[in-house]
């Protein structure tokens, strides 16, 4: 079972595709909780989910933007794909009859 | 990279140059990625240093999660490095001796031995004492990983100043007077023949080390070179 930061990091780079590196990661991260996302925190999480087989990650190529320094780039692999795929369906399913996720319907 | 106007640009250097610093803790390939991050993401000084300081803590938990390190420090900290504070002791000991005899008086210190003998004995005390710091040193390094700035420092201390400190707590040495600075100055850095061959072997064989676990790491990481990530990907995609 996933945690809540290795799935949202799951989603955004599988939501970036051949874009997902660390900066863009953090990026779409930050964006989709309005939180602060450590660089320490997703570089230790992108190794825990390359050791459990759910990303490939890489060095790029450098680019001026970013002073010549290169990127580490990110893809989700198919098992990281089932197991994002396999969380989603449990939050959804245990949300169900619950408050929120009725009020949420209803706001729709 | 991001400024931090609210800190005024001389504190922005500084805690840039400690980003700087602080990430050379870092595997290089690591760091690179790290220092393009916070370039690209313009965040201020003080929110780059505040990252990396999290991501190398993150790092020595890490570490200190495997067996390795802890072993390093039973192992090479405790169990050598006490025999061997009682023997550079013993050798810093017999060479002050002779030292101050010759200095002094011109002649050779009374022992049961000849001069020459005496001389032969120290020299072989000093090379057995090398090779002994030296393979310390190189096991410390295999095993500690990037812990080595710890497990190091706990050896240096314990190889130089166990001995110190058990015939000061047995009462063999009384310390009269001793400044509380002065003491930690002596203790840090004793200013020896055994501190000397204590750096020059353990800086040594942990540079040793670091270039022989370098070589092993370029040939067992694959994932932090330059390699097509299709590849995987569809290796990946096979096994669905």
């Amino acid at each position: 079972m996933l945690g809540e930061f290795e799935y949202l990091i799951l989603s955004a780079a599988a939501r970036l595709h051949d874009d997902a590196y660390g900066a863009a990661i953090r990026h779409e991260i930050e964006e989709a909780t309005g939180r602060h996302c450590s660089i320490g925190a997703l570089y230790t999480t992108l190794d825990r989910l390359e050791t459990k087989g759910l990303i490939r990650t890489w060095m790029g190529d450098p680019t001026p933007q970013r002073g010549g320094r290169p990127k580490r780039m990110v893809r989700v692999t198919a098992t990281g794909i089932r197991a994002a795929s396999d969380f989603y369906l449990v939050v959804r399913r245990v949300s169900r009859g619950v408050s929120w996720e009725a009020n949420r319907i209803a706001v729709r | 990279m991001g400024g931090e106007p609210n800190r005024g640009p001389i504190m922005t250097r500084i805690f840039w140059r400690l980003v700087d610093i602080l990430s050379r803790t870092l595997d290089a390939d690591e760091r690179q990625a790290v220092r393009g991050d916070l370039a690209e993401s313009g965040d201020s000084a003080g929110m780059a240093l505040r990252d990396v300081l999290g991501l190398i803590a993150r790092r020595q938990i890490g570490i200190w999660k495997q067996w390795q390190p802890w072993l390093a420090l039973l192992g090479v900290v405790c169990l050598a490095g006490v025999p061997l504070s009682r023997i550079l002791f013993r050798f810093n000991v017999d060479l002050s001796q002779q030292w101050m005899a010759y200095q002094q008086y011109g002649v050779h210190f009374g022992t049961l031995l000849t001069p020459q003998r005496d001389m032969a004995f120290l020299l072989c005390l000093a090379v057995a004492l090398l090779v002994w710091l030296w393979t310390c040193g190189f096991v410390l390094g295999s095993l500690s990983g990037r812990a080595i700035w710890f497990t190091w420092s706990a050896f240096y201390l314990t190889v130089l100043d166990s001995a110190w400190v058990r015939f000061a707590l047995s009462g063999n040495i009384i310390l009269c007077n001793a400044g509380l600075i002065r003491l930690f100055v002596a203790a840090t850095v004793p200013l020896n023949i055994a501190t000397l061959l204590f750096l020059l072997s353990g800086v040594w064989s942990i540079t040793r080390n670091a270039s022989a676990s370098a070589t092993v790491a370029r040939c067992l990481r694959p994932g932090l070179g330059h390699h097509n990530p299709h590849d995987t990907y569809n290796l990946d995609e096979r096994l669905v």
